[in-house]
């Protein structure tokens, strides 16, 4: 540690770590705290619920459900709220680490690891069981190890490199961009190859770590078949998605948009246009994925503290607007994540549907399939553990856009029966949101009044319905 | 300032507001549109609130706005009747832009005269001659141009706490407001490109503008953003009459509107500042144009907003064409400097004092005869009664009949607004009386109000479906004694409901 405080720009205060492990946690408890005294479920995001219900199912393509597996098997289901804690304090350890190896400036790596911690996208993330948490863990060890001057590190680094590209294969290009930035960009890296290598060309060594990801990469896409991304988890709607005040369920607040913008103009003098490329591959896959967003807003987050470090730092000429400009910012920025956190909360698995997909669970044969809106197929595969007819997951390539799939815009029951008959769907799950959001006059929930339409369990609005 | 400049100024001041104050106490009613406002006004006054939760609307829902200005309508209100509130109020405001106008004009121009043709030109402009309109507009535009003008002058310390100030304001009273902000961001583009050094503090006041106004729009909006997401732009107008809210805006239209002169002097003195002059200052306001046409254009603000603002900076830039023109005579042989004004004075008479007259005279306003049919449900009919009436009478329904509407022109955060709209023109023309009475009664309709207006919108001469016995005549304000007469306007009550079975719609 004695090296850690060597220097008051670049090395970290045990008592800065402590703080910036003290605010993420804060954060990403916060959801938590809400769920319990709303009595809703305490597993954050419909990735967990995913992931939880595919450790049950485990195969090559979906091998990073193992660690979730094996810590289903240990850790009792009380507690499992508690590893996505742990999992964002090892990402914010590993990269505090990393950032001091690198000599990144002090103040431009905590005011970025506050900002992450403020944005919805990295909350939604990094307080539900993602994938994406253990990409990163990965990635950071495989760069951290770099680091280290001794030929087991970087067998271990190349080793955490080829795990990380098997979550999806974006993921995986990206983490090839950061390395090929990292081996061309970052100073004394081809000294401290050249140290750890003995003699060979340290070009050669970045070469072969760069082409051993690129084949992981390959193998684990044509082979593995692992996806080309993880989710999306929640209808995708292309540009609210990208904002979170604009009712996106991840995305970022605009106030960072904003940051990010004047960022891009401000850090364009300092000709560092490496940056440029994660985040113009982060944002055309964003398109096709809005999930991907998460990666993007680290990208946006960085630039963003870049600029508004420049704008703090440059002497204003009305003092007294500068304090006030970031002053709303800051207000800004809190009150987007705090808005934020409320409606992720709100939007958790109640008490009563969690009883409500027990009951069906309980309820109902082994092979049944359930009709629901796609949004709850991930909650209904682990809670009940039933196949779903709708799920915004499905391997069939289903993407469901419009919220409300064919089987509910029937207004006939001589259209509705016949395929509900065809698809052997016996049950159906109905929520109180889907009774908000859908309409009550026409489509299946109107037709839930006809005969052959049963109300088997019923309570505070999470409904199981029978059709005989 | 000169005597005879300030006295002209005066003078044309006193005019406008004369002659705005003529046609609205001429014209008796206020335009459909003001009754919202003329409701929030009084409910601020009764309660110190406004009717963020209200009961009547859309049969009761949630709406959110700036209310900046209801407050300072309340506060008038204080002192003078609302009738008199909402006719002089909003006169006086846009009567003051020839002020602001002139002092814009006099600091890019630095030509007093040709300010006072700026001045002129605003005050006449024909698309402001919305003589009865008691709406936001009315006091967006005079706030917007005394920020332009505070953020021209914003070297002296004074004027940055000015903009401040008017900013602050604006940010309260319109969203529109980030027409400035793009405006700012063209005109820091085009300084890039033209090679002109921005002054610091014009960009530290633009950053902070940005961050405030996000800010309030978050703070006031939180709730309809996170609903509607970007298509709280649009206001959540049903798709069907989206086109009459965001026209594309045809350019013989924009010239009759905004007058030929100052359009055709705009155009140059745009190409002048662009590509030979490069004045500083008229960037700031070549900015504004170039933003107000894109975001026109792209449809994402409605065109009812953004042509006034646009006819007003093409009035300012006019002051600059003046001058460059008398600059040019003067330097030529011909004698006619002295005579040049004037002719310029009558053409631009000519062309902006007679459309702006007609403007004034074809507001969109309810006739006495329609205020009393609305009047006369206040007190005849049930409290929670909901009445049908056109969409721009909704306004009316609740602030005169105090009744509940299907719909009005106030359309965000209502979920349903397409099928309301589906409904509300179904029932001015279907002739199923079973598929009325079902729409009637799921939205909880109890009496049809049938109008003038109503009839020319949709052709018709009565509702197709009052020949059955669920339809009775109640009010007829033509001989409102004997309701065998037909008058202008109608009143039925329903006098059906159908009962509607599971089994039905299979």
């Amino acid at each position: 540690m004695s090296k850690v405080v060597k220097s008051n720009k670049i090395g970290f205060k045990i008592s800065q770590k402590i703080v910036l492990l003290m605010v993420f946690s804060i954060i990403l408890l916060a959801p938590l705290i809400l769920n319990y005294y709303q009595d809703r479920s305490l597993i954050i995001g419909k990735e967990s619920y995913f992931n939880l219900a595919q450790a049950n199912q485990m195969n090559l393509s979906n091998w990073y459900n193992y660690p979730f597996y094996m810590i289903k098997l240990i850790i009792p289901e009380s507690f499992l709220m508690f590893i996505p804690i742990v999992l964002s304090i090892m990402i914010v350890l590993l990269f505090l680490n990393l950032a001091e190896k690198l000599e990144m400036e002090n103040k431009l790596t905590s005011i970025f690891l506050l900002l992450l911690a403020l944005c919805p996208s990295t909350i939604l993330v990094l307080a539900g069981l993602s994938a994406y948490s253990l990409f990163l863990i990965f990635s950071l060890s495989g760069f951290l190890l770099l680091q280290r001057k001794d030929k087991w590190s970087g067998y271990l680094a190349i080793l955490c490199f080829i795990l990380a590209t098997f979550i999806d294969t974006a993921s995986g290009i990206l983490l090839l961009i950061f390395q090929a930035i990292y081996f061309f960009k970052v100073k004394d890296t081809q000294r401290i190859n050249k140290n750890y290598y003995e003699n060979k060309n340290p070009k050669t060594i970045n070469l072969r770590i760069i082409s051993i990801t690129t084949i992981s990469i390959i193998l684990a896409t044509l082979v593995l078949k692992i996806p080309l991304f993880i989710g999306p988890f929640h209808a995708q709607q292309s540009f609210n998605d990208f904002i979170s005040d604009l009712g996106s369920f991840s995305g970022m607040s605009v106030f960072l948009l904003i940051l990010f913008l004047m960022g891009l103009i401000l850090t364009w003098k300092h000709k560092d246009y490496w940056i440029y490329i994660p985040l113009a591959f982060s944002l055309a896959l964003t398109f096709s994925n809005t999930y991907f967003i998460f990666f993007l807003v680290i990208i946006i987050a960085f630039l963003a503290v870049k600029g508004g470090l420049i704008l703090w730092e440059k002497e204003w000429n009305l003092p007294e607007l500068k304090t006030f400009t970031f002053l709303l910012i800051i207000l800004g920025l809190a009150f987007s994540t705090i808005t934020y956190v409320d409606r992720l909360s709100q939007s958790s698995v109640s008490s009563a549907e969690m009883e409500a997909l027990n009951w069906i669970g309980d309820n109902s044969p082994q092979d049944a399939i359930i009709l629901s809106l796609p949004e709850n197929g991930e909650t209904i595969s682990y809670f009940a553990q039933r196949e779903v007819v709708y799920s915004f997951q499905q391997k069939s390539g289903l993407k469901y856009l419009d919220r409300t799939p064919p089987l509910f815009k029937f207004d006939y029951i001589k259209d509705l029966f016949p395929e509900l008959e065809k698809e052997k769907i016996h049950y159906l799950y109905i929520t109180q949101k889907m009774r908000e959001d859908l309409p009550a006059d026409r489509g299946l929930l109107y037709l839930l009044k006809n005969e052959r339409f049963k109300l088997a369990y019923s309570s505070e609005g999470a409904e199981a319905w029978v059709f005989e | 300032m000169d005597k005879k400049i300030t006295y002209g100024l005066l003078s044309i001041f006193i005019v406008v507001l004369v002659i705005r104050l003529y046609f609205a106490f001429t014209i008796p009613n206020l335009t459909y549109d003001s009754y919202f406002h003329l409701r929030q006004v009084e409910n601020i006054v009764d309660t110190g609130l406004p009717l963020f939760n209200d009961p009547l609307s859309y049969g009761g829902r949630e709406i959110r706005f700036l209310p900046f200005f209801h407050y300072l309508m309340a506060l008038f209100n204080l002192l003078l009747p609302l009738t008199l509130v909402a006719k002089i109020i909003p006169n006086l405001l846009i009567a003051s832009l020839t002020l602001i106008i002139f002092f814009i004009s006099n600091k890019i121009s630095n030509n007093p005269t040709a300010s006072l043709f700026s001045a002129g030109i605003a005050g006449f402009l024909p698309i402001l001659f919305n003589t009865n309109s008691f709406t936001v507009a009315t006091l967006f535009l005079p706030l917007m141009f005394l920020t332009i003008y505070a953020f021209l002058n914003v070297e002296q310390p004074k004027y940055v706490y000015m903009y401040l100030l008017f900013f602050l304001l604006l940010c309260l009273t319109s969203p529109i407001t980030f027409l400035l902000l793009v405006g700012f961001g063209i005109y820091l583009l085009l300084s890039l490109v033209e090679g002109i050094k921005i002054k610091e503090r014009e960009v530290e006041i633009i950053i902070f503008s940005l961050f405030f106004y996000a800010w309030v729009q978050l703070l006031f909006f939180k709730n309809t953003l996170l609903a509607q997401g970007i298509g709280f732009i649009w206001q959540n107008v049903p798709s069907t009459t989206i086109q009459q809210y965001f026209p594309n805006i045809s350019l013989a239209y924009a010239i009759i509107l905004i007058s030929i002169l100052p359009f055709l002097a705009g155009i140059i003195v745009i190409y002048n500042s662009l590509f030979k002059s490069k004045d500083e200052q008229a960037l700031v306001l070549i900015g504004l144009v170039i933003s107000t046409s894109i975001l026109a254009l792209l449809k994402l603000v409605q065109s009812a907003l953004v042509l006034p603002f646009f006819a007003l900076i093409l009035a300012i830039l006019f002051s600059l064409f003046y001058r460059d023109l008398f600059n040019y005579i003067n330097q030529t042989k011909f004698s006619f400097q002295k005579i040049y004004p004037f002719i310029l004075a009558i053409l631009l008479a000519v062309t902006l004092i007679l459309p702006a007259a007609t403007t004034a005279l074809d507001q969109k306003t309810p006739s006495n005869d329609e205020v009393n049919a609305f009047i006369w449900l206040k007190d005849n009919t049930p409290k929670n009664a909901g009445v049908l009436g056109l969409l721009e009478e909704g306004n009316l329904i609740t602030y005169y009949g105090h009744r509940k509407n299907l719909m009005d022109d106030q359309f965000i955060l209502i979920k349903d607004v397409d099928e309301r709209f589906v409904a509300l023109n179904t029932l001015f023309t279907t002739s199923f009386e079973t598929y009325a009475l079902s729409i009637l009664g799921q939205y909880n309709i109890n009496y049809l109000v049938l109008t003038p207006s109503a009839k020319e919108k949709y052709s018709i001469q009565s509702f197709k479906y009052t020949s059955g016995a669920c339809l009775k005549k109640v009010y007829s304000n033509f001989l409102d004694k004997d309701l065998s007469l037909e008058g202008p306007v109608t009143i039925f009550e329903l006098k059906c409901t159908l009962e509607r079975s599971g089994q039905e719609s299979q």
